[in-house]
């Protein structure tokens, strides 16, 4: 089948098997930086949004997103202009192999638009979808708080 | 290869046409239909537009709708009635992006022993509304027990009242993201001198799926809890658990004893 998407901000028609869970269809055309992790909902590498709402894309059929916006990691920042809370993952080393690193950064950036001054239990509940294999916790616990401050410092996301 | 039909009703009305549909079944959240053989499907009835994504709290009076989220729910309650069970349970169970997606009606469609929601509600004597083959309205707890939210039904919404000042919930996991074993939900209204005025017990993932604890409800109205033997009381209830992985019959059990006194007394103290 085929349905029309707005992918961070851009209309895309793609074509697809009316089965497939939106990961895998995004995947597919070209948005790897959704990484399938688990594929059961738990791990949370493969988080979107869809209308701005957080989602795993492995636990959503394709056919259901068909003509919703959907943002993924590269929809927040890209290499040349980051997202503060892209930057502050990198300057808090809080990247060992990666994989987890979209997905922790979509649920910092979930968390932060609504709440600028999160304390360590409320970072801890909002990453609770998110596994990193590396088991690089703390680091990542950093990066979400420095980039809370930056955001505070900057009054934007 | 062949590829299945979606739908995307806006009305009620345009959704009992298609439900009559051979083969068909209704999406809300996707999580629990994607732990069925989902190719068996000839085609999809995705509910995202029908006006069923609705939490409405007037005072004690609670309408939520089908395809509200536990997440919709949880930041509804928490924010405008913190003290109700249905925040802290909703908002507790799987993960943040999870609860995005599971939905009320989901929840109750599939039912599974882990369900956050049953106990709760059954505790709350909520009602239900039903659309399509069985459609009515229900006690949830009817609902559940005589299976009346099957494949071709669709939760409208469902409606309580919740006028409870204490509640209590607990959830049985070895892990924060683990399913619950078993849940324990607890209302109650105390007087001014600390006795029961009203009180609800359910344990839900029992044997029986969820029990209403009645007889002990009975005998804690009009008492103060200092000056029952609670363990007695509750060693004599007749609770029965499965094995699961979790652990023996016996040990949980064991654990929704010594949880449900623990419970008990917290919510007199708080």
């Amino acid at each position: 089948m085929k349905s029309k998407f707005i992918i961070n901000g851009v209309e895309k028609t793609l074509e697809y098997d009316g089965y497939s869970l939106l990961v895998d269809v995004l995947r597919a055309n070209g948005y790897t930086e959704i990484k399938e992790g688990c594929k059961t909902g738990e791990c949370g590498a493969c988080l979107v949004f869809i209308d701005d709402v957080l989602v795993n894309s492995c636990q959503v059929l394709a056919g259901s997103v068909a003509g919703k916006d959907i943002v993924t990691v590269k929809g927040l920042g890209s290499l040349f202009e980051p997202n503060v809370i892209q930057e502050s993952f990198v300057d808090s080393g809080a990247v060992q192999c990666g994989f987890c690193t979209p997905g922790m950064i979509m649920a910092a950036y979930n968390l932060l638009r609504d709440n600028k001054d999160p304390d360590d239990q409320q970072i801890k509940s909002a990453m609770d979808g998110n596994l990193c294999r590396c088991t690089g916790y703390v680091k990542i616990i950093d990066a979400v708080k420095l980039a809370a401050e930056r955001i505070r410092e900057n009054g934007k996301i | 290869m062949k590829q299945p039909e979606w739908y995307y009703p806006r009305d009620i009305e345009e959704f009992r046409e298609y439900i009559k549909l051979d083969g068909v079944v209704i999406y809300g959240g996707g999580t629990g239909l994607l732990r069925r053989e989902i190719r068996k499907f000839a085609g999809f009835i995705d509910i995202s537009k029908l006006p069923l994504k609705f939490v409405n709290i007037a005072g004690e009076q609670i309408s939520i709708g089908g395809r509200a989220s536990y997440n919709d729910v949880a930041s509804e309650f928490m924010a405008q009635k913190p003290n109700s069970i249905m925040g802290k349970s909703l908002g507790k169970a799987a993960s943040t992006p999870l609860r995005n997606l599971i939905t009320v009606g989901g929840s109750l469609a599939m039912a599974p022993i882990w369900s956050d929601i049953l106990g709760p509600l059954v505790a709350l004597d909520a009602g239900i509304e039903l659309i399509g083959e069985n459609e009515g309205e229900f006690a949830v707890c009817e609902a559940i027990r005589e299976r009346k939210i099957d494949s071709k039904t669709l939760v409208k919404q469902i409606d309580f009242t919740d006028d409870f000042q204490r509640s209590y919930y607990y959830r049985e996991t070895r892990t924060r993201f683990d399913y619950p074993a078993f849940t324990i939900s607890i209302l109650a209204n105390l007087l001014s001198d600390r006795t029961f005025e009203d009180v609800r017990i359910v344990i839900a993932g029992d044997k029986n799926r969820f029990s209403r604890l009645d007889s002990l409800e009975d005998k804690l109205i009009g008492q103060e809890i200092a000056n029952l033997d609670l363990p007695s009381m509750i060693e004599s209830l007749d609770l029965e658990f499965a094995d699961k992985k979790h652990g023996s019959s016996n040990y949980l059990k064991h654990v929704a004893q010594i949880q449900l006194e623990r419970g008990l007394k917290k919510i007199v103290e708080e």
